[in-house]
């Protein structure tokens, strides 16, 4: 593996990584996660209580595409981390793990605001029917997964400051960049089944 | 794939960069094509391809998956596609795949009012004795049924000269508030006796039918196959339904009015989707 940077310090069978391995299983796993999420709330697409808020009334597209090329542009942020950890370069991966945090921060504002406004001023909630049940069930747990990612950001971000995050440590810096990528393409699939589609083919612009 | 056999075959920042701009290029043309009514009919495939193209760049080239071992790129489209396929099998069994599905959220109570006929996919076939209970007013709705006193699902009906000469008994329950309860556990009726069940929810958000079935197995066998009967209020078609009330939702009451069978063991129970595991009860016939 011509390709692997980092020293991974034992021998395996397989020649890879076992944590790079185990990441990547533990994403597959997570697209099942998602996935059933997703079908869930297409499934009771529709068939929200009469007189109850449906994806129509209260989706908001404009703001939503705002907040999904927030998180677009911090993975690139963070594969420019990773680039500049790959190089050695400290100090350019502390300032781009830092933005890729900040654009994930800000991700989650946006989806603070998107519940609060659903809660609020449309009365929408988990239990008001199929639909807020099966949005915030499944949103939510998106964004409880860009929760995790920043925490880890961040941690990589001050772990940096101990000095001991070289080259070598590179392998440390892929897996939660891959975990980072990962709840980015999940928002990139619930964007265009939960918002684009349904709101698209009932013509709701 | 990797041709170079330098040390590192990941791309440059100036890739990076660009497959950047190309995700927001695409994620901009998205929300464009929203607005382009002439698109309306492929909206589907083209959002699917776009999608589909933003989420292979960033595996392929953010993950790295193009350029690292095969083993994790199988890892994760095993995982993928095991999800993919739940999500369509899922779509399929439940019938939302059908057509005209997406095209307007109030397709629920459209159907309910104009019984199954226009989803074909659900084969329900035979329930067009079902249209008079649906989602009218509950007088009509009972009266309606016992018209169709043929029709299998009303078996246990009279005919509307026998009901408006029978004094009928009306039967009130309700449900605990918000919680997926019956406010009763046990109902009675006499054998032969034409009484009314009304039902009143009296939750805040959840909607509730009430349905006559055998006890035993048949009240979860029904429950289950009302599972995928969106289109008829939950109730699946199904000859052992003695009889049922509309899918009343939260703060309304609905009626149905039936004859009690002569004899045998009978339960009651809500089929909306979940509900049955809490909401049943024994229905006893007295002689
Ligand atoms: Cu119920």
């Amino acid at each position: 593996m011509a390709n692997i940077t980092e020293n991974t310090g034992h021998e395996t069978t397989t020649g890879l990584d076992h944590r790079k391995l185990l990441i990547w299983a533990f994403l597959g796993s997570e697209c099942m996660f998602f996935g059933s999420l997703i079908a869930t709330y297409l499934v009771y697409y529709g068939q929200g209580t009469p007189g109850t808020p449906t994806p129509l009334q209260v989706l908001d597209i404009p703001t939503t595409s705002t907040s999904t090329f927030v998180l677009l542009m911090s993975s690139f942020m963070m594969v420019m981390s990773y680039n500049a950890i790959s190089k050695g370069n400290v100090k350019n991966f502390r300032i781009w793990i830092m933005c890729t945090a900040i654009l994930g921060a800000t991700f989650l504002g946006f989806q603070f605001y998107e519940f609060r406004e659903f809660a609020v001023h449309y009365g929408l909630t988990p239990r008001t029917n199929l639909f807020g049940t099966t949005f915030f069930t499944t949103t939510g747990f998106h964004g409880a997964h860009v929760t995790v990612g920043v925490i880890w950001l961040v941690s990589l971000f001050l772990y940096s400051y101990r000095g001991d995050l070289t080259k070598d440590h590179g392998l440390m810096v892929d897996i939660a960049a891959l975990y980072w990528h990962f709840v980015d393409v999940v928002w990139i699939v619930i964007f265009t089944l939960v918002y684009l589609i349904p709101v698209g083919v009932s013509g709701g612009t | 794939m990797a041709s170079s056999h330098e040390e590192s075959t990941h791309p440059t920042p100036a890739v990076y960069a660009k497959i950047a701009v190309t995700l927001a290029l695409i994620t901009a043309a998205e929300v464009a094509i929203l607005y382009i009514d002439s698109l309306r009919g492929l909206i589907i495939p083209i959002f699917v391809v776009m999608s589909t193209i933003k989420f292979a760049m960033v595996a392929m080239f953010y993950m790295h998956l193009k350029f690292d071992n095969k083993l994790f790129t199988l890892f994760f489209v095993s995982g993928l596609a095991l999800a993919t396929g739940v999500i369509f099998a899922l779509l399929i069994l439940f019938g939302a795949l059908g057509e005209g599905r997406y095209g307007s959220p109030e397709v629920v109570t459209d159907t309910i009012a104009h019984g199954s006929d226009a989803h074909s996919s659900d084969a329900h076939s035979n329930d067009h004795g079902r249209k008079g209970t649906s989602a009218k007013a509950e007088t009509t709705a009972s009266h309606d049924s016992s018209t169709t006193s043929d029709h299998a699902y009303t078996k246990a009906a009279v005919t509307s000269k026998d009901l408006s000469a029978a004094s009928t008994m009306t039967i009130e329950i309700g449900t605990k508030g918000d919680q997926l309860f019956f406010d009763q556990e046990t109902m009675s009726g006499k054998a032969g006796d034409h009484i009314t069940v009304k039902l009143v929810n009296s939750a805040g958000a959840q909607q509730h039918n009430w349905v006559l079935v055998p006890a035993g197995p048949a009240r979860l066998e029904i429950a289950t196959a009302g599972m995928i009967a969106a289109t008829t209020g939950w109730i699946p078609s199904d000859d052992r339904i003695v009889a049922h009330t509309d899918l009343i939702n939260p703060g309304e009451s609905g009626e149905v009015t039936f004859q009690v069978p002569s004899e045998g063991k009978y339960e009651f129970v809500c089929t909306f989707p979940g509900h049955s595991f809490t909401m049943f009860g024994a229905f006893e016939i007295t002689q």
